[in-house]
């Protein structure tokens, strides 16, 4: 039986939910029957290629476009016929920094998305902004693509939404304000009851949020899994072998992700149950000295690099 | 069903009440100006008056006249008298106010606006209704300032050049009605299209091409046609200047607009039906334009 990396999330009750979710521009595929499964109370690190369909995918959750095919759901609701209560629990992180009203000031913004959010926390707010060194007089449109961000991560907090949805949230902040910023995350997520549906391509700074990850290339979603299903699953081989050696017949079905050869020793990143991999190459002649498993950067690395 | 707690969507009230607040700062540049400009209108007049009081010049001066010679002053703004002459500047506004609603929000830039937790039809409607209630809370504040302009006037020259005013609520409507369908009118360009200034400029281009064209090739079937939407008795101009038709005497009150305009002066009937079939058409636009869904 072929083991192949899940791409289904069991046994969980979902915070987001979509089925064979399609969407096109034009001629181009953005996302091919996707059916993302994030878990209640997941931090669901959603990991691509630029242009895989990350922006996408999280756009849809908020119902800002429509699917050409397919359903969506967040907390059972689905984003189309309910888009307004969906959004209603929803902290959203836009990719773009000129989200909001350039020609407000940061303090009139804040107050104004206030009012829209009837959860919002004031107090927390407020906690907020001097975390994130806001100033609160500057105009929108006259802030750097870091103090946007960090505007928009506390438009997103402040409201204690059951849902985040991340899209890039460290991007453009200087590596103070990086580690600071997952800090208050961080935090939030031990304080309010919260799923996190994120995106980055700062993978290793996510590393000790995130539970989940999706993996989107070419619009469609390759592998699903918790990172502890990872850990188990996804090993790096450290494999001698003998001389003029002809290779493994057979690694009952595992899945070889990426094979490294230097002299007598072969690398392998295989998806699979370690002790069969292990007798398989026994059998095959050739010796396992190490087995490790990946740092999330090189599984994600490794997933996101296309079979030959 | 599910674990988590959800929250709620806003009541529509403090939504409406916080678009209406913010609409406010939206214009806030379109609102200096018009302040200015009705102080620009009140400096001038407090010295034309000053002028009159000091006996520098006679009443003549600040008459509500397009004929003479003594024209200076005051009467370089007040030529186009009476209402006719509020429709100018509040024509200008119907057409700009939309863009200084939607500034930076295009509709591939409107994603903040679409992603509050309302339905986005109803956000959009909102807020066009909100810049509609600013526009006409700052047409009232024109009309009465300009009505008190006219009465300090009058008050000042009694005795000669006096602006005899009938029908003065069918005088009133007309500012009202004529920036409302010039507001709708330009908020479906504004809310449908990227490009609004192009729709507007292109239909106007379009129209006149066209017009030329049968009128050179002789279809007078169609030139007729075609005129009516402008010109007809339930055109565009009946809608906006129709309710001036008969309403102002006087000693040329009037203006140059209702006095040397080749348009069909309408009825009060058909002015009436005309600025009922602009308003429903317009409004009809504005929900087309709202409900064509956009991705953002």
């Amino acid at each position: 039986m072929i083991s192949s990396i899940p791409t289904r999330v069991s046994g969980s009750e979902l915070a987001v939910a979509t089925r064979g979710l399609c969407k096109r521009y034009g001629t181009q595929t953005a996302l091919q029957d996707v059916a993302l499964q994030v878990p209640v109370g997941a931090v669901y690190l959603l990991v691509g290629p630029n242009g895989a369909g990350k922006s996408t995918t999280l756009k849809l959750l908020l119902d800002l476009i429509r699917a050409d095919a397919g359903v969506a759901e967040v907390f059972g609701l689905n984003v189309s016929s309910k888009a307004a209560q969906v959004r209603a629990n929803i902290g959203y992180v836009p990719e773009r920094p000129d989200w909001g009203y350039g020609w407000m000031n940061v303090g009139r913004l804040l107050e104004h998305h206030a009012q829209y959010y009837p959860t919002w926390d004031t107090a927390y707010a407020t906690r907020l902004a001097s975390i994130f060194q806001l100033r609160l007089e500057r105009r929108m449109n006259t802030l750097s693509k870091g103090q946007a961000r960090r505007v928009h991560l506390l438009m997103a907090l402040a409201h204690k939404p059951p849902l985040l949805l991340l899209d890039e949230p460290t991007d453009g902040l200087d590596p103070v304000m990086r580690d600071e910023t997952l800090g208050v995350l961080a935090d939030h997520l031990a304080e309010t009851p919260t799923t996190v549906l994120l995106s980055t391509h700062h993978v290793e700074e996510v590393e000790r949020l995130a539970d989940h990850i999706g993996v989107l290339r070419d619009g469609e979603l390759r592998a699903q899994l918790s990172l502890e299903e990872m850990r188990r699953g996804l090993r790096r081989y450290r494999v001698e072998v003998p001389e003029g050696w002809l290779g493994v017949q057979s690694l009952n079905g595992a899945a070889v992700l990426r094979r490294v050869t230097s002299s007598r020793e072969v690398q392998w990143t295989i998806w699979g149950a370690e002790a069969e991999i292990i007798n398989q190459f026994a059998s095959a002649n050739a010796t396992v000295r190490e087995v490790t498993p990946l740092s999330l950067l090189d599984a994600t690395i490794t997933l996101l690099t296309p079979q030959g | 069903m599910t674990s988590a707690t959800l929250h709620s969507p806003p009541r529509y009230r403090t939504v409406a009440y916080e678009q209406f607040r913010a609409v406010r700062m939206a214009l806030h540049k379109e609102g200096m100006f018009f302040l200015g400009f009705l102080g620009f209108i009140g400096i001038l007049t407090i010295l034309s008056v000053l002028r009159v009081v000091q006996g520098h010049v006679g009443c003549s001066y600040m008459q509500f006249s397009s004929s003479g010679n003594e024209h200076a002053g005051l009467m370089l703004l007040l030529v186009p008298v009476g209402f006719v002459g509020l429709l100018l500047p509040f024509g200008l506004a119907g057409l700009i106010v939309p863009f200084g609603l939607w500034r930076s929000e295009d509709p591939s830039r409107r994603s903040y606006h679409w992603a509050m937790p309302i339905s986005r039809e109803l956000h959009t409607l909102t807020k066009v209704l909100s810049g509609w209630l600013w526009l006409m809370v700052a047409l009232i504040v024109y009309i009465a300032f300009m009505i008190g302009l006219i009465v300090v006037v009058k008050h000042i020259c009694l005795d000669t050049h006096t602006v005899a005013i009938h029908n003065i609520t069918r005088q009133l409507m007309t500012p009202f009605i004529a920036t409302n369908i010039l507001y709708l009118l330009t908020s479906v360009s504004v809310i449908g299209s990227e490009h609004p200034w192009r729709w507007i400029g292109g239909s106007i281009v379009v129209y006149a091409v066209a017009l030329t064209c049968f009128v050179a090739l002789g279809l007078h079937g169609a030139v007729e046609v075609l005129g009516s939407v402008m010109t007809g008795k339930y055109g565009l101009f009946a809608a906006l200047f129709g309710g001036l038709g008969h309403g102002v005497a006087g000693n040329a009150s009037l203006g140059p607009v209702s006095a040397n305009a080749e348009v069909v002066v309408p009825t009060i009937a058909s002015w009436v039906k005309a600025a009922l079939l602009w308003t429903i058409a317009s409004g009809l636009g504005v929900c087309l334009a709202t409900y064509h869904r956009r991705d953002a």
